[in-house]
């Protein structure tokens, strides 16, 4: 949530300085004075500054988020774990306090070829080889 | 008819740059002439709607332009003093993007308006060069080209040939006059008080 309020309080302070950031180019350059006396009013002058500020924005944004989607999926399908075509699990929990311990069935109708044991982070860390089990022969 | 009545402009701090200036005038050619700080330019931009009047009033055709500053510009062309265009762009497409600004209608299309208009103040052939690249000189044509857009009946230009060449101001002053047979057109001219 703070996350989220943060990301959008830094993107409309960037948006406000690129609005901003028309006007002041405007009045480096001095076409204030030839624009002013068009049709173009002082408030359909500011906003649309402001509205081409965000038009910009949402142009990035959006090829962002294409090219983001593009290479994502080419990534993905570069690094994806290949696995085989008859892989099948089946998964059970039991929660166990320090030094206890308990008998547990996991339910399948496959007969299976390891057993995996995921205790903690600190046993997956230190004592991986360990969670592994493989039934003989 | 363009009618100023007893226009008073007082800046902050007491400066008073207008006081009571009143005149009538329909079509022809009517220079302001005058030193530095005599309100030449105040006044123009009081005419174009660009500021307020501190009291009086600039009627077009017997309606306040106060009112509806809009309706005054349609039917204005101003060249100010003081100005500048877009560098990154070409001079004709500064010129298009005025054109549509300024909401003219042209039969043929703006782009072949904005053609005519190059062509008028002689940059036909800059008309695809940037105007980053522009003179001075180039740079004020252009600004007369936007200030002729659009056939407006009333034409302010405030200092109208500095930069210019010789040559160029007599091209200019020629079109001005062209211009003042039908519309009414003031130029302004700064002069020193002993001239």
């Amino acid at each position: 949530m703070f996350q989220s309020i943060l990301i959008t309080a830094m993107g409309a302070w960037f948006l406000a300085i690129a609005a901003g950031l028309v006007l002041i180019r405007d009045a480096e350059h001095r076409v204030g004075e030839v624009l002013h006396s068009t049709r173009l009013t002082a408030r359909e002058y500011a906003w649309g500054s402001f509205t081409g500020a965000i038009a910009a924005f949402f142009v990035i944004w959006g090829l962002f988020l294409v090219l983001s989607a593009v290479f994502s999926d080419a990534g993905d399908a570069a690094t994806r774990t290949v696995v085989s075509p008859g892989y099948r699990d089946a998964r059970t929990s039991v929660e166990l306090g320090a030094g206890e311990s308990a008998g547990f069935e996991i339910e399948m109708d496959f007969d299976p070829e390891q057993v995996l044991v995921d205790p903690d982070v600190l046993v997956l860390q230190l004592r991986r080889q360990a969670a592994a089990f493989a039934f003989p022969g | 008819m363009l009618e100023i009545r007893n226009l008073v402009k007082v800046y902050p701090g007491s400066v008073a740059a207008l006081q009571g200036v009143s005149l009538e005038a329909s079509r022809g050619m009517l220079g302001l002439l005058g030193p530095n700080g005599a309100g030449k330019t105040t006044l123009l931009r009081i005419v174009a709607g660009l500021l307020e009047p501190t009291s009086g009033a600039v009627l077009l055709d017997g309606e306040d332009v106060s009112t509806d500053p809009r309706r005054i510009r349609r039917q204005l062309g101003y060249l100010p003093q003081d100005f500048g265009f877009y560098p990154h762009l070409t001079g004709a497409a500064m010129l298009r993007f005025l054109l549509v600004l300024k909401g003219v209608r042209a039969r043929r299309g703006v782009k072949r308006l904005a053609g005519e208009l190059l062509e008028r103040v002689n940059l036909q052939d800059a008309a695809r060069r940037k105007v980053g690249s522009y003179s001075g000189g180039m740079r004020q044509r252009l600004g007369i080209a936007q200030a002729l857009a659009g056939d407006p009946r009333i034409v302010i230009v405030d200092e109208p040939t500095a930069g210019l060449d010789p040559e160029e101001r007599m091209r200019f002053y020629r079109l001005l006059a062209e211009l003042a047979e039908d519309r009414l057109v003031l130029p302004l001219r700064r002069c020193s008080s002993r001239s």
